[in-house]
């Protein structure tokens, strides 16, 4: 009976596991800057537009600091346009919206984009103030896992795109 | 005629219980596409100081019941059906007599439409344009008259400005009354101005809904052409209006 403290720690770490979110996959926070919103009742309107789009599984509105901060289902992409949708149908403007999530960056038809782990959402990489294209690269070809936080931007007929302003390696 | 108006208003936003916003005055605000809002309201009007030897004292309490539907989040469409019971006393050959009639008055159907906007954080400036048409719903022909019995146009255009702490409205309104059974109510042009400022909570909490007090000032304003029957102006009708006064509404 030696080793039973290890199986009850091996059973809570298991437990721990499976109940909890790994924070190093998928999108782990969206925010989302909301203009026109003035009052508590915008705030209603808002949530119950957003409350509706189907990638949308939490939200916190930040009437003070003109913000929304949503939390989208397990293995569910961002999709921008039907965020930007509903902001537009609750009578407001999407000022910006930003992500925070961990992948790779990955090289497809000269381009280097940023890869989301598991749900292999994509977004263009470009050079900013925070990150210059030698790192960029660096980062490219040691393969390795990062953290970014960014706006991201629609494109036509490109891929989203993500202004880099915080960026740290995943160990 | 000296004319006194009190009125209250409640809302109810889909599932959501209000007590907010101005009573006479109009906001360009749009609700959300499909949003449906119920506004009821309690007027109570008393006319007095009649010049004429009939002294003429009536006093008017009114329920419009308003259900307003955002068709997109730019255009709404509203109803408003009014519950009227009008009360008069009048001296005639010496002798003090009351009269009274009550009934649905005309139905109001109104289209909002937002033409400006500017989005700004914490901040949303508004310019809509109103346009609708009074029905002849209410009993025209009854002693103390409870609709115009004539089809009657009405435009405007609405402004606010609204922020986290406070809240300016422009609310002018025309209505081009027409005539019915050989009486024309003079046409009616509205000016409305109110002013809401944040009383509680005097800091704003970091996230979510929260209730919120406002301190309102309204003026309300009110100018009617002179009525004309067969023709002839009718001397004592028309005017020049004016209902200011302040109170405290609630926030869900």
């Amino acid at each position: 009976m030696k080793n039973k403290p290890y199986i009850v720690l091996m059973i809570l770490a298991i437990l721990f596991l499976s109940t909890t979110k790994n924070i190093f996959a998928e999108i782990e926070k969206v925010e989302i800057g909301v203009e026109g919103l003035s009052c508590p009742f915008c705030v209603w309107g808002l949530e119950k537009k957003l409350k509706a789009v189907n990638s949308i599984d939490k939200i916190s509105v930040h009437l003070k600091q003109a913000k929304v901060e949503i939390l989208l289902k397990s293995n569910t992409p961002l999709n921008i346009t039907d965020i930007k949708k509903a902001v537009k149908e609750a009578g407001f403007s999407t000022g910006y919206i930003r992500i925070t999530a961990t992948g790779n960056l990955i090289e497809k038809k000269d381009q280097i984009l940023f890869s989301v782990k598991d749900i292999s959402q994509e977004f263009l990489v470009y050079e900013t103030d925070i990150i210059s294209r030698d790192r960029i690269l660096e980062i490219l070809k040691s393969k390795v896992t990062i953290r970014i936080e960014g706006k991201v931007h629609e494109h036509k007929e490109l891929a989203p795109s993500i202004g880099v302003e915080k960026i740290e390696l995943v160990t | 005629m000296k004319k006194i108006i009190f009125s209250i208003s409640i809302y109810f936003l889909n599932t959501h219980f209000v007590l907010a916003v101005p009573i006479n005055s109009d906001v360009a605000l749009t609700p959300f596409k499909g949003q449906t809002i119920i506004r009821s309201q309690a007027k109570y009007a008393r006319k007095g100081d009649d010049p004429t030897d009939k002294d003429r004292k009536m006093q008017v309490w009114m329920f419009p019941n308003t259900f307003v539907y955002g068709l997109t989040e730019k255009l709404a469409v509203s109803l408003s059906v009014p519950y009227i019971d009008k009360g008069q006393k009048s001296t005639d050959s010496g002798i003090r007599s009351k009269t009274s009639d009550s009934g649905i008055g005309d139905i109001n159907l109104m289209s909002k439409y937002r033409i400006w906007s500017k989005d700004l954080p914490g901040e949303a400036i508004r310019f809509s344009l109103i346009t609708g048409l009074e029905l002849p719903t209410g009993d025209e022909k009854a002693q103390l008259k409870l609709g115009s019995g004539s089809f009657d146009p009405i435009a405007g255009i609405l402004f606010t400005m609204q922020s986290l702490n406070q809240e300016f409205d422009i609310d002018l309104a025309y209505q081009f009354n027409t005539e019915a059974g050989n009486y024309e109510f003079g046409d009616i042009f509205k000016y409305n101005l109110a002013y809401q400022r944040r009383i509680w909570p005097w800091v704003l909490p970091e996230k979510g809904i929260y209730s919120q007090l406002n301190l309102v000032l309204e003026f309300n304003g009110e100018y009617e052409q002179k009525d004309k029957s067969n023709g002839s102006i009718v001397k004592d009708s028309g005017g020049q209006y004016f209902i200011s006064f302040s109170r405290y509404p609630m926030g869900c």
